[in-house]
């Protein structure tokens, strides 16, 4: 017993005087294993460039450009002065200016006649720019822009439903409209959202003498692309058919923002794992090493983004007007048939506010999240009936509200497909502020996450 | 060093001048410590630099006013242990422990003039794990409950791979200077 105290003894007076010369690429070689240092200059830094950049962006959205919109108090007749003449009007201005010359009236009267056959167009259109312009109704923002998740591409399959109920039109002066038929509406949607973290979440391996709560940020930014598709008609009692082809939606966007995560590792191991863990067991000569644990994990994500989202839709409308339509307006324009387009162009910011929860068990996680999006909606409807413009813009700020579940199974450490549910309602319509519309989204997103770092 | 309280402030902040010079005091203080449980110096540089990274991973842990060097310390340990375990070499290492043969052992004599270094040397002859107990026990001033609860064995089989590794070091204590005579003579 008196040796082995000596051998302690002398181990432990000896042992202490274990040196080795330091070297300065020790420091070089374990710096680059640390998480990057910023100064508070860069941090400055960057932190102005992306408000100057939003600042800007938003600006150019929202601040009206006279050169390529022409404001709506523009005459008619200049804009139409503009605009190249579509042949049928050309046709249809000489008739009626051959009508005029056979009544012997004079030039005056004939441009006279020439507007007021042109403003009963319009007039009569505007029937149909009443149903046109209920028909962004269509282009209610088709994809889910609001992903917090670490998932750099994804694949988005949603449907838009609209709950413009008969009852929604039933206080407008237009109550001739069918509803039935104007409703329905369908929409898909794929969306390749790229999403790429600045900072990822640092995702610890287990380390069981030092579970602790940390926190990170992360700056995420990416960009979309999708196409929808929808068709629809219409049918008035008053004869009015308008029927809208199937047609293209265009949609694309961009998205930065800024994730705040509490995440937490605390390891719980049952009885069973702990005397698994046994290292080896000298008795048999045996020894083994159970790596099988659970291992509890919680994320509450704050989640702010930014996420900025054209829609551009372009409706092209044949307006076919059947016999019990107006006699008098008919003899006056010796046609059946105008040819009228209608371009919405939506852009939206949104700010959703996310709270996210996530649950992690071994490779499965599941993901709750839910929150209020602020919305900011500029809209402009040019309306082109035979290459006379109408434009009308809008602005309006709104309210959503989000709620979507992901499961996401990890494929490998670094790759895992996900699959969720998606809902996303709007308080108030986003093209027509005064009616009582709602759009209501929802959707299944299925994709592939891919991690860029551990 | 200036305080040590500032100097890990400024290191939860990720500033870098002060993770360096956190990283070259733990170096001085530690070194001998990794050393003592790898065979070659390239492995306890690395395992320093792992343990070092645990360190400063895990520095906003730290309780201020409790010792450094002893928190440092166990971190840096643990990191150890964990990347021994899981060596492939040292848990084949585990097997041929239980294969060796029987050790006549020396007689006791260990008036020693041996360094540092040469007691390593014989040290690095040791079986693995009797190594580690030895060191986490004699050296490191870990009880055999702490040990058991770290390395997942019993504390009989604590003690025994401790008595082995002492009755082995007996007996290489005895034959270097059995040969250090021979040598002089």
């Amino acid at each position: 017993m008196k040796d082995q105290h000596e051998i302690d003894d002398l181990l432990r007076s000896k042992m202490g005087d274990l040196r080795m010369d330091y070297r300065p690429e020790y420091w070089d070689s374990f710096e680059k294993d640390l998480p990057k240092a910023r100064s508070k200059k860069t941090i400055v830094f960057w932190t102005s460039t992306i408000l100057v950049a939003l600042a800007s962006f938003t600006f150019w959205l929202v601040a009206p450009n006279a050169q390529n919109n022409p404001a709506p108090s523009q005459s008619a007749q200049t804009l139409k002065a503009d605009s190249p003449t579509p042949p049928e009007t050309a046709i249809n201005q000489k008739q009626l200016a051959e009508e005029a010359d056979k009544a012997s009236i004079d030039d005056k009267t004939i441009k006279i006649a020439s507007q007021k056959a042109n403003s009963e167009s319009r007039h009569s259109n505007s029937e149909n720019r009443t149903v046109t312009s209920r028909k962004p109704l269509y282009a209610a923002s088709p994809i889910s822009l609001e992903s917090n998740s670490r998932t750099p591409v994804e694949t988005s399959f949603v449907k838009s439903v609209n709950s413009d109920t008969p009852a929604a039109y039933a206080n407008e002066s237009d109550s001739a409209l069918n509803p039935n038929n104007f409703q329905i509406e369908s929409l898909e949607t794929m969306a390749f959202l790229f999403s790429s973290y600045s900072d990822g979440l640092k995702e610890e391996k287990l380390d069981y003498y030092n579970p602790s709560k940390k926190s990170t940020w992360s700056l995420l930014g990416g960009a979309h692309a999708a196409i929808s598709s929808f068709s629809d008609s219409a049918v008035f009692e008053n004869g009015l058919h308008l029927a809208l082809k199937r047609s293209l939606l265009q949609n694309w966007g961009i998205q930065v923002g800024v994730e705040y995560s509490i995440w937490t590792e605390p390891l719980t191991q049952s009885s069973t794992s702990i005397e698994d863990f046994s290292y080896w067991d000298v008795s048999d000569n045996s020894y083994w090493q159970s790596n099988t644990y659970w291992q509890n994990v919680t994320d509450t994500t704050y989640y702010i983004g930014v996420p900025f989202l054209s829609d551009t839709n372009i409706l092209v409308t044949d307006s076919n007007y059947i016999e019990d339509i107006d006699s008098s307006w008919v003899t006056q324009i010796d046609t059946t048939t105008v040819r009228a387009s209608f371009t919405n162009t939506i852009k939206i910011i949104e700010v959703p506010i996310l709270l996210d929860y996530t649950w992690r068990a071994q490779k499965w996680s599941i993901n709750l999240g839910a929150g209020p999006v602020l919305r900011h909606v500029l809209s402009e409807s040019i309306d082109n009936q035979d290459g006379e413009l109408n434009v009308q813009k809008r602005k309006s700020f709104q309210f959503a509200y989000l709620v979507e579940g992901t499961v996401n199974y990890w494929i490998t450490p670094k790759i895992a497909a996900r699959t969720g549910l998606y809902y996303k309602g709007t308080l108030g319509n986003e093209y027509e502020p005064s009616m009582p519309v709602q759009t209501r989204l929802f959707g299944i997103r299925a994709g592939l996450t891919y991690r860029l770092r551990d | 060093m200036q305080s040590i309280e500032k100097t890990i402030a400024a290191c939860i902040k990720n500033d870098r001048k002060e993770q360096k010079k956190l990283y070259e005091y733990c170096f001085h203080l530690f070194i001998g410590l990794c050393m003592r449980y790898y065979v070659n110096k390239e492995d306890a540089i690395s395992a320093f630099q792992s343990g070092m990274l645990r360190v400063m991973q895990n520095i906003d842990q730290y309780k201020p006013q409790t010792n450094f060097n002893a928190w440092a310390k166990q971190v840096i340990i643990r990191s150890v242990l964990n990347d021994l375990k899981s060596k492939k070499s040292y848990r084949e290492a585990l097997i041929s422990d239980n294969n060796e043969h029987a050790i006549t052992y020396a007689s006791s004599n260990l008036d020693h003039d041996l360094d540092a270094e040469s007691l390593l040397e014989l040290m690095e002859q040791l079986p693995e794990r009797e190594r580690l107990v030895l060191n986490l026990y004699a050296i490191d001033g870990y009880s055999h409950k702490e040990i058991s609860n770290l390395l997942g064995f019993a504390t009989g089989t604590s003690r025994w791979l401790l008595s082995q590794a002492r009755n082995k070091m007996k007996e290489l204590l005895a034959k270097e200077k059995e040969s250090t005579q021979k040598a002089t003579a």
